[in-house]
Formats: C-alpha cells, structure tokens, sequence
C-alpha cells in the first residue's frame, strides 16, 4: 500500500491526471474499506486485557 | 478425533490422481498443445503459472474460510485443516513465484518488477509465511493458534486485490484470458490443456490436503495421549 501511495502522490505533485492515478487509487480505498472490515471483526481476538 | 482410514483413502486417490493428471499435463504442453504466436513457445510455462496461481488462492480460500470459523467454534479440527491448506497454498504461490520471472525474463527482459499484481502475490506468500511464524511464536500454543487464524483470514484480503490489480493498473502483466465477462478468449487446444491442468493441480492439493490433514489430526491425538500420560 505504501508502494501505491508513494506513487500516485509523487505522480500528482508531478502534475499528471488524476485519471492516471485511479489505479492507485482504487487499490488504496479496497484496502482501506477490507482492512476497517477485517479490523472491526477481529479485534477482539487479537487485543487482550 | 482420529482421522478415519476413508479420508486418508481419499487423500492417497485424490493425490495419485492428481501425479497421473500432471504427467498428462506435461505431455499435453511439451508435445501437444500449439505454439501461441506472439510470445512463442515460452508461454507454455502459463499451462503451470495459472493452474498453480488457482491452487494457491483456493488453498488460502479454505485456509480463511477454517479460520473464521475456527474463530467462531473453536473446533480443533478446523484449525488443523487451516494448517494444512496454508502449507498447500505456500508450495503452489512459491511455484507461481518461480514459473512467472522465467518468463518474465523472455517476455519483459527482467525476471522481476515491482508491478501490483507481481508486488502483491509476494505479499501473499509472505503474509503466509507470517502465518506459520505467528503460530509458533506464543508460549500457549492455542493463542498461536487463534492468532495464526486472524492472519490466515487478513492474508486472504489480498487475494481479490490480487486479480483487481491487473483491472485496475496498466500493468505489464497479461490480462486474464478465461475468467472474463464476454468468456475464454482463448484457444480451444490451449484452453483443453489448461482445464487438464487446472484439474490436475486441484487434485494433488485436495490429496495432499487431506493427508496433511489426517497427519495434523494424528499429531494432536498423540500429543493429548502423552500429555494424559504424564497426568
């Protein structure tokens, strides 16, 4: 993910098109919206008092 | 619960099915199946790369699916099936990681690039080696275990992320030629010879699967008869 964000930011600073970076983009928001997901369901068997 | 001798059976039919129909495999590719066109004769390396990339997704697919569950009913057995899917997967994504830079080689002139769909299939692979590291690294072998599953149902995120990719980026790596919308647009010869692979890995990882299975099983009976034992 890390991959995907240093490229699309560097890419935008550059001053292409935002169309350019969709890719990134979309990939960046499905991992977000998976990772809050699978976070919120498995919280609790990870954190322990 | 031990293992019944009908699921090794099946494991040991499922597996010698699985050789024969490699051996077909191999055949169909190096003297069947016709040269595609544009890529030459190295594209019959994509006869492996793909049914093996099946295999691996299928494989952390029950490994996520026994996690979750495991999670949910803390039986025993699926935690075992975890297991022995997780190392089938790791066995075929290591294959699809070797078979893809050989050709990678011939076809970009570089055995690797850190394009989406290559970069997240090596996170696959060591996602899932954190699974077996996870497992082992606890003093309590069932909070190993229980963290092991989290892992194993996070790792599995990456796997429709993996076939998005290729969608998403203009990547060097080629689009899918079966599963499409509009179907296969793929020679019927060519498409024959992958469904017989596609078929042939399948069952040497549901046979090994099994045995591996029954062997995890065995294992944890023994280990609760020895600690009885001690008792």
């Amino acid at each position: 993910m890390v991959i995907y964000g240093v490229s699309a930011t560097s890419r935008l600073l550059a001053g292409r098109p935002v169309v350019e970076v969709a890719g990134n983009l979309r990939m960046l928001g499905a991992f977000a919206l998976l990772a809050v997901a699978a976070g919120a369901g498995l919280f609790r068997f990870v954190v322990e008092e | 619960m031990m293992p019944s001798n009908g699921l090794r059976w099946a494991g040991v039919a499922l597996a010698s099915l699985g050789v024969a129909a490699t051996l077909l495999l191999h055949w169909l590719v190096f003297f069947w199946v016709p040269t595609e066109a544009s890529m030459g004769i190295i594209q019959r390396i994509f006869y492996i790369h793909v049914p093996a990339a099946w295999v691996a997704f299928f494989a952390f697919g029950i490994v996520a699916l026994c996690s979750a569950v495991y999670l949910w009913l803390g039986d025993e057995r699926l935690d075992q099936a975890a297991v022995a899917a997780a190392e089938g997967g790791m066995v075929f994504t290591t294959i699809v990681l070797l078979t893809g830079p050989l050709w990678g080689k011939v076809a970009w002139g570089t055995y690797w690039t850190w394009e989406p769909r290559l970069t997240l299939t090596l996170l696959l692979w060591f996602i899932y080696l954190g699974y077996f590291l996870v497992r082992s690294s606890t003093e309590n072998p069932e909070r190993g275990k229980r963290f092991a599953a989290v892992v194993g149902i996070v790792g599995a995120i990456d796997i429709p992320l993996i076939h998005l990719s290729v969608v998403w980026f203009r990547s060097l790596h080629p689009e899918p030629v079966v599963m499409k919308p509009e179907g296969p647009t793929l020679d019927p010869d060519m498409l024959l010879t992958l469904m017989v692979g596609l078929g042939a890995f399948t069952s040497l990882f549901l046979g090994v699967f099994l045995l591996r299975y029954a062997l995890e099983a065995a294992s944890h009976v023994a280990m609760l008869r020895s600690r009885r034992a001690e008792a």
